[in-house]
């Protein structure tokens, strides 16, 4: 491939602020370091990262593998926690947060799309969706659970185990157990990645639909220009640090970008 | 999340099938001690109930001497008493009972019912007065004279004795045969409680069993309408008016409480000591639910941790996991009570209980099944804390497979506790501390588990070396997956570590008391033959017996020894009940112990008392005693006995009793004299060989009794030993087969947890063969791990105990070294076997989908 060899993007920090700054962010990072490490063998996943999720939008995160991608979005998600600096979820600063007091907010706040499904095995495909709701003790607002049942399209198959569903399926599932709290932010982390391009899209398709038509949020983690083609805007990472910004992006843009970083 | 808990469990039964066991076998243990004890309790208390049916009212003597253990003996009573209480207004009959022992001698001249298996060999007068009487015949008639026997039917059927046969029974007056003339039924059983019965008439039970002239107690019953409360005070009333103060009168619901409270006690101890090794079996079992819960937790750690990420609280994860502990117990515990009721029926039968239902008492299950519970969520604690601290980022890792080390400072923290505890154990040894002793030991074990995953790494290699070479790749294989998980190597064989330390503990003991014992009796013991009455002295031998064989020419010396119950009082020290002994000055030089101070005579008024009883009452020299026996025939003033020596009763073979008076003194207190034992020693130059026969031919007319020279004495003791040993390792068997299923959980969890890594194995050509080869022979390793920790703590622990006690007769230790080889070899053998089925399945398993498993 003849892309231009040319790593030393400028770091810009108005890259980072939102498209449409009036909307409200769903989850920001301010000055956010992440070192693994210390000494000869420290490694900075995120490099001083400041960044907002607007809410109501569909958020790609996009980057080479080992650009901190996947590192920012577990730390704004809760899973992890920062070297230096904030995160925020709708006001909650989660530094501030004790134990359990983070697991509430991922339980009732957050919502999590794996790539490898992670569905409960022994659970039926109804009983994995309520999980979040059955660990919260809490009544479903069963109007909300059949939409979101509705729009898996796996409503007659509730009652199989995760092993009895192809993987498009699971992941359906998985996004369904995401929305079914009703939460301020999901996170994706390669949702397709363990997919073939036709369950991929209909999974996309999905998410793409939780933010038009039900007003969710949502940030996905992905490699895959096809995938960042159905966000509201792709955020591009590099070597922990956020190098570029697009709005409205398309498979073929964000792969001529891609291919900036020589990947 | 109770649900989603309970769901896991269902889907990992088949992990969690060998936790189930291990619970079940500790609980069956347990629930069958406890029932087979309610079973017992109320076996004896309808039994007594029924002995006691009609009788309304108890006269007997007021002497009685505590024989521990809820036992207890009692005076006799004067037979003229029987007249004055029949005439007591409100006394319907009343009748003289005599009771005392008499064995019956099977037709293979061999003594009838054991009475070291609870089945007591009674002899008793029969009852003429049908409403007095429990027996109810149901063959024959009842005896006339002296020469006649009624039998119960247990006894009749299991010997074969038919009426009008002859029956050899040995009594007090020796062994005589009696034509049994009739056979009787207690209430509904054949043979009371296992026991055996023979009856006499009254005049012959006198003489045969108790003493002439004297009755053991008089039963009484109430005209109608007369209360027992009413009728006891009424007869207390008139033998107060005659003068008679030497009874007590009981009311029959007093009695029959008063015997069924006493066997009561008489079982505890029995039960405590089964219940203990029901104890250690559940012990064992937590390392195995533990080592269960820990791998199951390990294998499910990215399911833990997408709990935690999407939402569930530590809490909650750590509930699921306690959810699933308590459902294992709880089922682990109904199933294992269930067995437990047919192993207490087994056991029931062994000991002859009556069949029918067994006594389920509520608080027996619960106990049982509480204690299942208990067990396996305590043992499930540290993993459901460990599955709850599971970084909710796992659920993006790639992780399944526990690679967890060991702690390098629990290692040496355990090595340290392991050398403290060893300084313990020599300290009290060398000091004479058993107790100290005991502590150390303790303290080694914990240092154990606390070393062993750090050992399990070396050790593995070590003990794999031979394998290496020997089995090729597979035993190279087998040596590295042991040394693997430190922590689930050690946490398995420490569950064995348990039972084969005890089992090594034991049998250093054992071979100690059995080495320190010949050389006792191959060095000091200078009599040539004991004459045993073979009836656990209950019976003993009739004097005459020593009498003749102290008559034939080649005897130079006959030791005769008796025992009877007696209070001994010293003044300023209060009382105590005791056994005392009956002997001959030459006791002392036969049986080798020494007289410390004092001198070795029992002159009339003399006594000679043990050492430690000496030291614990504070007595010395000169000091005087007052030894009341039961039925005493001297006067109050002639009872005093003065201490004239001390001999060191500290030897293996125990002494010869706390008090020893002169056979003289002896007879002329006690009514009915028997020996327990009687020691010979022939004249100087007379063969053993050629002695032996004359004196069996005197001995041979007493029944049970049996002549002993010194080796086979010596081989009865340690026969005697060696029983203690069997029961105790059997009772162990169930520590050791709960901690191989530990063994063969481990491998099949491992094996599970390594599917593709087999199958890797498998698709580059390993045969199936090689890799069953692999997992059996990881299972030794583990196995023999175990075995070694357990025999160094046996070796350390016995070494000083014998040590601690070598003043008390253990002067040689002895290294069971065939015992030591024999276990280490079998704990090979049997790792193999435990992993059979493991390895069976992971020689089984299909190569592509074994690769393609997540």
């Amino acid at each position: 491939m003849q892309a231009p060899a040319d790593p030393s993007v400028p770091y810009d920090a108005t890259i980072a602020r939102p498209l449409d700054a009036g909307a409200p962010a769903a989850a920001s990072a301010v000055d956010a370091t992440k070192v693994y490490g210390t000494g000869d063998t420290a490694v900075v996943a995120l490099d001083d990262v400041s960044v907002e999720m607007p809410a109501g939008r569909f958020t790609a995160v996009m980057g080479p593998s080992g650009s901190g991608k996947s590192t920012l979005m577990h730390c704004m998600a809760g899973l992890d926690t920062l070297t230096s600096g904030r995160v925020l979820i709708g006001g909650t600063d989660l530094g501030q947060l004790t134990e359990d007091e983070l697991t509430l907010l991922r339980r009732d706040r957050v919502g999590f799309v794996f790539q490898a499904y992670n569905l409960v095995p022994t659970l039926t495909a109804g009983e994995n969706i309520r999980l979040p709701l059955t660990l919260a003790g809490r009544a479903p607002d069963e109007a909300w659970l059949a939409t979101v049942v509705e729009a898996t399209g796996l409503a007659s198959r509730l009652g199989h185990r995760p092993s009895e569903l192809s993987g498009g399926q699971q992941q359906r599932v998985a996004v369904a157990r995401a929305l079914a709290t009703r939460p301020q932010i999901i996170f994706a982390d390669e949702p397709t990645g363990n997919l073939d391009s036709r369950s991929g899209a209909e999974i996309l398709d999905f998410l793409r639909r939780a933010v038009s038509s039900m007003g969710q949020t949502v940030v996905m983690v992905t490699h895959d220009p096809v995938a960042a083609g159905h966000a509201d805007a792709a955020l591009f990472l590099n070597d922990g640090r956020i190098v570029d910004r697009m709005d409205k992006p398309t498979a073929e843009r964000v792969l001529d970008r891609l291919k900036l970083f020589g990947d | 999340m109770v649900r989603v808990a309970l769901r896991g469990l269902l889907a990992h039964k088949g992990r969690l099938a060998i936790t189930f066991v291990a619970v079940a076998l500790g609980v069956a243990f347990m629930g069958g001690v406890l029932v087979l004890t309610d079973t017992m309790n109320r076996t004896f208390d309808d039994l007594f109930a029924d002995v006691f049916r009609d009788t309304d009212a108890v006269v007997r003597s007021d002497q009685a001497i505590d024989t521990g253990f809820g036992g207890e003996v009692r005076g006799h009573i004067d037979e003229a008493l029987l007249a004055e209480v029949e005439a007591v207004d409100g006394v319907a009959a009343a009748a003289g009972n005599t009771e005392g022992f008499a064995q019956v001698i099977g037709k293979d001249g061999e003594p009838h019912g054991d009475p070291a298996m609870g089945a007591v060999t009674i002899g008793i007068n029969w009852v003429a007065d049908e409403r007095l009487n429990p027996f109810d015949l149901v063959e024959g008639r009842a005896p006339r004279d002296g020469r006649e026997v009624v039998l119960d039917r247990g006894t009749a059927q299991d010997t074969g004795y038919r009426l009008g046969q002859a029956v050899p029974v040995q009594t007090q007056a020796g062994t005589e045969r009696y034509e049994l003339v009739g056979v009787a039924r207690f209430g509904a059983t054949d043979s009371p409680a296992g026991q055996s019965f023979v009856m006499w008439t009254a005049a012959a039970a006198q003489r045969l069993v108790g003493q002439e002239g004297r009755y053991t107690a008089i039963a009484v019953l109430a005209d109608d309408g007369v209360s027992q409360r009413r009728l006891a005070g009424g007869i207390r009333a008139a033998l107060d008016r005659a003068g008679v103060d030497d009874v007590e009168v009981v009311t029959g619901a007093d009695a029959t409480a008063e015997t069924q409270s006493r066997f009561k006690d008489q079982l505890a101890p029995f039960t405590t000591f089964l219940l203990a090794f029901a104890l250690v079996a559940l012990f064992v079992g937590t390392f195995v639910i533990y080592n269960s819960f820990s791998i199951i937790v390990a294998q499910r750690t990215r399911e833990m941790a997408l709990l935690r990420a999407i939402g569930a609280r530590r809490r909650q994860v750590r509930r699921s996991v306690l959810v699933e502990a308590v459902a294992v117990g709880l089922v682990g515990s109904a199933v294992g009570f269930l067995v437990g009721l047919a192993l207490a029926s087994v056991l029931g039968s062994v000991f002859d209980l009556p069949p029918g239902a067994l006594a389920v008492l509520p608080l027996s299950v619960g106990v049982a099944v509480v204690t299942g519970i208990v067990v396996t969520v305590v043992s499930a604690l540290l993993p459901a804390w460990r599955a709850s601290r599971v970084a909710p980022l796992a659920a993006m890792r790639e992780v399944a497979v526990d690679r967890t080390g060991h702690s390098q400072a629990r290692f040496l923290a355990g090595g340290v506790v392991v050398g403290l505890g060893v300084l313990v154990v020599v300290a009290g040894a060398l000091g004479g501390e058993p107790a100290r002793v005991g502590i150390g030991a303790v303290v080694v074990f914990a240092g154990l588990l606390l070393v062993s995953p750090g050992l399990a790494r070396p050790v593995s290699r070590v003990l794999g070396a031979p394998l290496a070479r020997l089995r090729g790749v597979a035993g190279a294989l087998a040596r590295d997956n042991a040394g693997r998980n430190p922590r689930r190597t050690s946490a398995t064989a420490q569950a064995l570590m348990i039972g084969v330390g005890l089992v090594a503990f034991i049998l250093v003991v054992q071979s100690s008391v059995r080495a320190s014992i010949d050389e006792v009796l191959d060095e000091s013991f200078a009599g040539d033959f004991i004459i045993d009455s073979g009836t656990f002295g209950l019976i003993g031998l009739p004097p005459r017996v020593a009498r003749e064989v102290a008559d034939l020419p080649d005897v130079a010396v006959v030791a005769p020894v008796r025992f009877a119950q007696a209070t001994v009082a010293v003044p300023g020290r209060g009382v105590d009940d005791t056994a005392v002994t009956g002997a001959t000055e030459g006791v002392f030089d036969l049986l080798d112990l020494v007289v410390t101070t004092g001198r070795a005579r029992l002159a009339p008024g003399e006594v000679v008392i043990a050492q430690s009883r000496a030291d614990e009452a504070g007595l010395e020299l000169g000091d005087e005693v007052t030894v009341t026996f039961l039925d005493d025939r001297r006067p109050a003033g002639a009872r005093a006995a003065t201490v004239a020596g001390i001999y060191d009763d500290e030897s293996p073979t125990g002494g010869v009793g706390n008090f020893v008076l002169g056979l003289d003194d002896f007879t002329a207190a006690v009514p009915t004299s028997a020996d327990a034992q009687v020691v010979v020693q022939l004249r100087e130059g007379v063969p053993v060989a050629e002695a032996e026969p004359e004196i069996e031919r005197i001995v041979e007319r007493s029944g049970a009794a049996e002549v002993q020279s010194v080796d086979e004495y010596k081989e009865v003791v340690g026969s005697q030993i060696d029983q203690v040993l069997v029961l105790v390792g059997g009772l162990l068997a169930l520590a050791v087969i709960i901690a191989l299923l530990g063994i063969a959980n481990t491998i099949a969890l491992s094996v599970l947890e390594r599917t593709r890594e087999l199958g890797l194995l498998r698709a580059v050509g390993m045969r199936r063969r090689q890799v069953r080869a692999t997992i059996r022979w990881e299972a030794a390793i583990i196995s023999l791990f175990g075995t070694t920790l357990g025999l160094f703590f046996g070796l350390v622990g016995g070494w000083g105990i014998v040590r601690a006690l070598r003043d008390q007769g253990f002067g040689v230790f002895e290294v069971p070294v065939a015992w030591f080889v024999a276990l280490a070899v079998s704990a090979v053998v049997l790792g193999l076997v435990a992993a059979v089925v493991p390895a069976w399945r992971a020689g089984r398993m299909n190569v592509l989908e074994a690769i393609g498993t997540e």
